[in-house]
C-alpha cells in the first residue's frame, strides 16, 4: 500500500512538472506567435500610412519631374506591403483581393510614370484608394487594449480580420482601380531618412572644466542654484566628448548635458508634477522668445507649436542673415510647462554647429504648372532644407492645401526648381 | 460756461454708454483662453464640433487645433464679416455661439467611448455615431510622426524601462528613434522595435503591458528631438547582461541602470 502511494505520488510529481513545462513551452510559442503577427500587422499598417502619403502627393502636382518622386515611392511602397501581407496568415480570398488591389496601385503608378495611363485618371481612381488605405492601416495598428493581453491581436486577427465578413468590401475597393495589369515587382529600400544630427565631433573650442560647467548651468538655469548636482564626464568612448549634469531640487529632477569643447548646451530635460491651470498662447511665446533670448539664440525665431496635456513642444530654426530664410537644421525645441511657463526642457543639439550655406540662385515658380488645380497656394518663404545628397539647398516653402486630401509643406530647390521635400501637416 | 459743461458732461456720458455697449461681452461656452493653430484640449473640442455643425468642419472632431481646423475656422470668419486671422478670440467666439450649436454631452461622450462620430446640424444625434475608431494616445506630434508611432514607442519604453528615471525613459525611445535613421537597423519604428532579439520586452512580453502617461511623455520629448544618450543605438543593463558582445560596443553614458552605447 505504502509503495502504491508513492508510485501515485510521484506520477503525480512527474504529471505536474510536464504539465507546467508545456504550459510554459505554449506561452513561449504564443509570445513568438503574438509577436511575429505583430511585427508583420504594424510593419504593414505602417507602410500602408507611407503609402497613402505618397499617393496624396500624386495628387498634389501636375508637372512630371515632380511627380517622379511620389510615383516611384508608390510602386516600392505598394510592391514592400505586399511581401508584408504575404507573411500573414490571412485567409486566402481576402490576402488575394488585397494583394491584386496593391499590385493594380504599384502598377499603375509604374504607368502614368511612364506615359502609359493618363495622370487625370490616376489621379480620378486613387482619390478613394486612400482613404481605403487609411482604414486598413488603422485596422492593423498595434494595439493593447483589452487590458494589454498580448493575444489580442492574435485573437482578434484570427477571430476578425481574417474571415471574409469584414465590414468594408475589399473587393468593392479592388475593383475601383481594376482596369491595371498585374505583375510582381522586387522588395525595396524603405523610406529615406529625413532628420540628420549633426557631427558634433569636430567642435574645435577649447575645453571646459568640470567647475565651469557648474557655474555655466547656474547661469543658465538660476531657479535650481540651488539644487543637488551630480557632474560625470562621458565615456572615454564616446563620440564626443561632454558633461552630464543630474540635477535634483524638491521636485524637480532632471539632467543637463553640455559638450566639453566649448561648453555647449546640448540639451536639458526636467520632470516634475504638474498644476492644471494653463498659461496663454501669448504668454507661452513670450515665454519662449524669453528663454531664447536668455540662453543667446537670438538669431532664432519660432516655426511651429503644439499644445499636449502638461506642456508645449515648440520648434525653432535659426533665421539666415542674408536673406531671412529658415535653416531648418540648425533648429533649438523648447518645452514649456502649461501651467505656469516655466522652461521643463531645451534640446540645442543642432544649432551648436551652424550649417555652412553657400549663394544659390532664386528663379520664381509657376505654381499653376506645378500644383493641380484643387490645391491652392496658401502662403510662400524661403527656407534652407536638405537635399537627397544632404547639401543644404534654399528653396521656396510652400504652403498649399485642398480641403479633401489636407495641407501641405513643399519645398521647392529655388535654383532648379526640383521638389525637395514634401511634409504633410496634421 | 454751464452749457458747455453740460454739453461736455453728456458728451462723456455718451462716450462711455456706446462703449458699454459695444463692449464684447466673453462668450458663454469657450474659456477666455485666445485659440490658435498648435492649441489643445476642450475648447478645440467646442470649436471643432460648433464649425462642423455649420458644416465648416468635416475632419474629426479630436482636440487638436491642426489646419483643418484652422482653414474652417478662416472660412467662418470670412463669411461673417470677421478678421480673418485664423484665431478664436471673442469676436469669433461669439459669433459661433450664435449660430451654432454645441451638445457637449454627447461630443465627450463619444470622446470618451472612443467612438468615431460627427457633430452636424440638422441630423440627428444618435445617427451620427459610426464604429469604435482605433484607441491612440490623442496628443500633438511632430508631423513626421504618427500616434502609431508614439503607442508602439511607449509600449517598448514602458516595458523595457518603467523603473528608470525619466530621462532613462528618454533615452530608450531615442535609441529606438536613432536605429531607425540608422543604416544598420530596419526603416521603421515597428520594425525596429519586433526586430528578432533586439529588447528584451519583447522576447518576455512586457511590450504588451499598457503603458502609463510618463512613458507616453517621455516618448513625446522624444519624438520632439531630445535625446539623451548623444546618438546611442544601444543599450544594456550591466547587472543582467549575458552577452559578452554588447560590452565591446564603444559606450556613451550610463542613464539609471542602462548603459548607453554608439
Amino acid at each position: 500500500m505504502k509503495k502504491f502511494a508513492w508510485i501515485i505520488t510521484a506520477v503525480a510529481v512527474i504529471f505536474i512538472v510536464y504539465h507546467f513545462s508545456v504550459q510554459e513551452k505554449n506561452t513561449r510559442l504564443e509570445n513568438a506567435l503574438a509577436v511575429q503577427y505583430s511585427n508583420q500587422l504594424t510593419s504593414s499598417s505602417e507602410k500602408l500610412v507611407k503609402l497613402s502619403e505618397a499617393i496624396d502627393q500624386t495628387l498634389i502636382f501636375t508637372d512630371k519631374t515632380a511627380l517622379e518622386q511620389p510615383l516611384d515611392d508608390v510602386w516600392r511602397l505598394s510592391s514592400d506591403i505586399r511581401a508584408s501581407i504575404s507573411a500573414l496568415p490571412l485567409e486566402e480570398g481576402t490576402s488575394t483581393q488585397w494583394m491584386n488591389y496593391l499590385n493594380r496601385i504599384g502598377n499603375g503608378a509604374s504607368q502614368v510614370r511612364n506615359g502609359k495611363v493618363p495622370l487625370e485618371d490616376w489621379q480620378k481612381s486613387m482619390t478613394t484608394a486612400r482613404s481605403n488605405l487609411i482604414t486598413l492601416s488603422n485596422e492593423w495598428a498595434f494595439n493593447t487594449k483589452d487590458q494589454g493581453k498580448k493575444d489580442y491581436l492574435v485573437r482578434t486577427f484570427v477571430n476578425r480580420k481574417v474571415n471574409d465578413k469584414n465590414d468594408k468590401s475589399w473587393k468593392t475597393l479592388g475593383d475601383s482601380v481594376k482596369a491595371y495589369t498585374e505583375s510582381d515587382f522586387p522588395m525595396t529600400a524603405s523610406e529615406t531618412d529625413q532628420q540628420k544630427k549633426k557631427d558634433l565631433e569636430h567642435i574645435r573650442d577649447s575645453e571646459v572644466s568640470e567647475n565651469q560647467i557648474k557655474e555655466r548651468f547656474i547661469k543658465f538655469f538660476p531657479a535650481l542654484k540651488d539644487a543637488t548636482l551630480h557632474i560625470t564626464e562621458s565615456s572615454k568612448d564616446a563620440p564626443y566628448p561632454f558633461y552630464h549634469v543630474e540635477f535634483h531640487k524638491g521636485i524637480r529632477i532632471g539632467y543637463a548635458d553640455f559638450t566639453k569643447r566649448g561648453g555647449h548646451l546640448l540639451s536639458y530635460l526636467l520632470e516634475r508634477p504638474f498644476e492644471e491651470t494653463t498659461i496663454s498662447v501669448e504668454r507661452m511665446k513670450e515665454k519662449a522668445k524669453g528663454y531664447l533670448k536668455a540662453f543667446n539664440y537670438a538669431d532664432t525665431t519660432i516655426v511651429d507649436y503644439r499644445e499636449n496635456n502638461i506642456a508645449w513642444h515648440i520648434a525653432n530654426a535659426r533665421v539666415d542673415n542674408e536673406n531671412d530664410a529658415l535653416v531648418y537644421a540648425d533648429g533649438i525645441q523648447l518645452k514649456i510647462a502649461k501651467d505656469n511657463g516655466e522652461l521643463l526642457g531645451l534640446n540645442a543639439m543642432e544649432y551648436i554647429q551652424e550649417e555652412n550655406i553657400p549663394t544659390q540662385a532664386v528663379v520664381p515658380v509657376d505654381y499653376h504648372e506645378l500644383f493641380t488645380s484643387d490645391f491652392v497656394v496658401e502662403e510662400e518663404k524661403l527656407a534652407y532644407v536638405e537635399n537627397d545628397q544632404l547639401q543644404q539647398r534654399l528653396a521656396f516653402e510652400v504652403l498649399t492645401r485642398n480641403d479633401s486630401i489636407g495641407t501641405y509643406k513643399i519645398y521647392i530647390d529655388t535654383e532648379t526648381h526640383e521638389i525637395l521635400q514634401s511634409e504633410k501637416l496634421p | 460756461m454751464k452749457q458747455i459743461k453740460y454739453i461736455l458732461i453728456s458728451l462723456v456720458l455718451c462716450i462711455v454708454s456706446y462703449s458699454l455697449l459695444t463692449k464684447v461681452e466673453p462668450s458663454q461656452a469657450f474659456s477666455t483662453q485666445v485659440l490658435e493653430r498648435g492649441g489643445y484640449g476642450d475648447d478645440v473640442i467646442e470649436l471643432q464640433a460648433r464649425l462642423q455643425y455649420i458644416s465648416f468642419y468635416t475632419s474629426e472632431i479630436d482636440g487638436k487645433f491642426g489646419y483643418s481646423t484652422y482653414w474652417a475656422l478662416r472660412n467662418f470668419q470670412e463669411k461673417y464679416g470677421l478678421p480673418i486671422d485664423g484665431m478664436l478670440g471673442e469676436k469669433t467666439k461669439k459669433k459661433l455661439v450664435e449660430v451654432s450649436k454645441f451638445h457637449k454631452d454627447f461630443v465627450h461622450e463619444q470622446i470618451n467611448k472612443g467612438n468615431s462620430f460627427t457633430h452636424y446640424g440638422g441630423i440627428a444625434l444618435e445617427k451620427q455615431v459610426k464604429n469604435k475608431k482605433p484607441a491612440t494616445s490623442n496628443m500633438q506630434l511632430p508631423p513626421e510622426y504618427t500616434e502609431k508611432d508614439l503607442d508602439l514607442i511607449a509600449n517598448a519604453v514602458y516595458g523595457e524601462a518603467r523603473g528608470e528615471p525619466y530621462e532613462g525613459q528618454v533615452a530608450v525611445a531615442a535609441v529606438i528613434l536613432n536605429r531607425v535613421e540608422h543604416s544598420d537597423f530596419p526603416n521603421t519604428v515597428g520594425e525596429v522595435i519586433f526586430q528578432p532579439r533586439a529588447f528584451t520586452a519583447v522576447a518576455d512580453g512586457q511590450i504588451w503591458l499598457t503603458p502609463n502617461e510618463r512613458a507616453k511623455e517621455a516618448v513625446l520629448d522624444a519624438l520632439n528631438g531630445w535625446d539623451p544618450t548623444e546618438n546611442a543605438i544601444y543599450y544594456f543593463n550591466p547587472d543582467t547582461a549575458t552577452s559578452d558582445w554588447i560590452w565591446s560596443r564603444p559606450q556613451i553614458k550610463k542613464i539609471g541602470q542602462h548603459i548607453f552605447c554608439s
